[in-house]
């Protein structure tokens, strides 16, 4: 990479750092939003992926994040308006997989598709517990 | 282009003091790594007392199409906008003041001047678990590291 591009703060900003935190049931409060440079690519998948999720601004290559068919219908369902419970609400009506399961599923797929850039969250909803 | 000042800690400083209490800047700065190539033709051109006149900067242009396609700078040549143009050739190659970090060296001027790391604007070239890193016999040893390292 050539250059680092980063958000900083002054250290005396109040509060905590609003990064995206996926311990306790706070998470399912975000709203998830689509950076604009993420596609999908649909040639050459790895095994049991329907998609390959990639963002247009990563200069390396490698950078890539395979969905199945589940994870893929959770992703689509992100539309800057739905916190995760709701999506994790709206797509539980589609299969046939418990609720624990599909939330544990759900947790790993958006700490993913955070760290692989290819969403942020509006954070600024979290209730207290977020209790599903 | 805090990495333009002579003094990038006093620019940081300067734009920490006038930042709100609960706001956030967006900050860039050269790759010391990554623009590895830049530094080598800058002393490149340093020992060669290239200068800014619209010659001196045409002959440099067309000098840089004899380098190898392996040079560290092909490929930056080849990708960035910024360097591709004149003005970005004089920016990159024959600007006499220039910093790149590391990324520990930012993380100590971001302490330096009392700001707080929020995170990248892209971060997952920066994290062991993405990419193809992940895959190799490092992968558990990356991944203990701390974000600074």
């Amino acid at each position: 990479m050539t250059r680092h591009s980063l958000i900083l703060y002054r250290d005396d900003h109040p509060g905590d750092d609003h990064l995206p935190s996926f311990e306790g049931n706070g998470w399912l409060a975000y709203i998830p939003i689509r950076l604009h440079e993420t596609k999908y690519v649909q040639k050459s998948l790895p095994p049991n992926a329907v998609a390959v999720l990639i963002n247009q601004a990563h200069s390396d290559l490698d950078i890539f994040l395979p969905v199945n068919a589940n994870e893929k219908q959770i992703v689509d369902a992100i539309n800057g308006e739905r916190t995760i419970e709701e999506i994790i609400h709206h797509h539980s009506h589609l299969g046939t997989k418990g609720l624990s399961e599909l939330l544990s599923q759900a947790r790993g797929l958006f700490e993913r598709l955070y760290n692989y850039d290819k969403v942020v969250f509006d954070t600024s909803s979290k209730s207290g517990d977020g209790s599903p | 282009m805090l990495h333009h000042l002579p003094d990038p800690e006093f620019g940081l400083r300067a734009l920490r003091d006038v930042l709100e209490t609960d706001g956030a800047m967006n900050l860039m700065v050269y790759a010391t790594y990554g623009c590895f190539g830049v530094y080598m033709l800058q002393e490149y051109c340093q020992r060669l007392g290239i200068g800014h006149s619209d010659k001196e900067v045409n002959d440099l242009a067309n000098t840089l199409t004899a380098l190898p396609p392996t040079h560290p700078l092909a490929r930056l040549l080849g990708e960035s906008p910024d360097i591709t143009s004149i003005a970005g050739l004089v920016d990159a190659l024959l600007n006499p003041q220039d910093r790149a970090f590391t990324v520990p060296q930012l993380f100590a001027l971001v302490d330096y001047c009392e700001t707080r790391f929020f995170r990248w604007v892209r971060q997952a070239p920066y994290l062991p678990q993405c990419g193809s890193l992940a895959t190799t016999p490092h992968a558990v040893q990356l991944e203990k590291l701390t974000q600074r390292e």
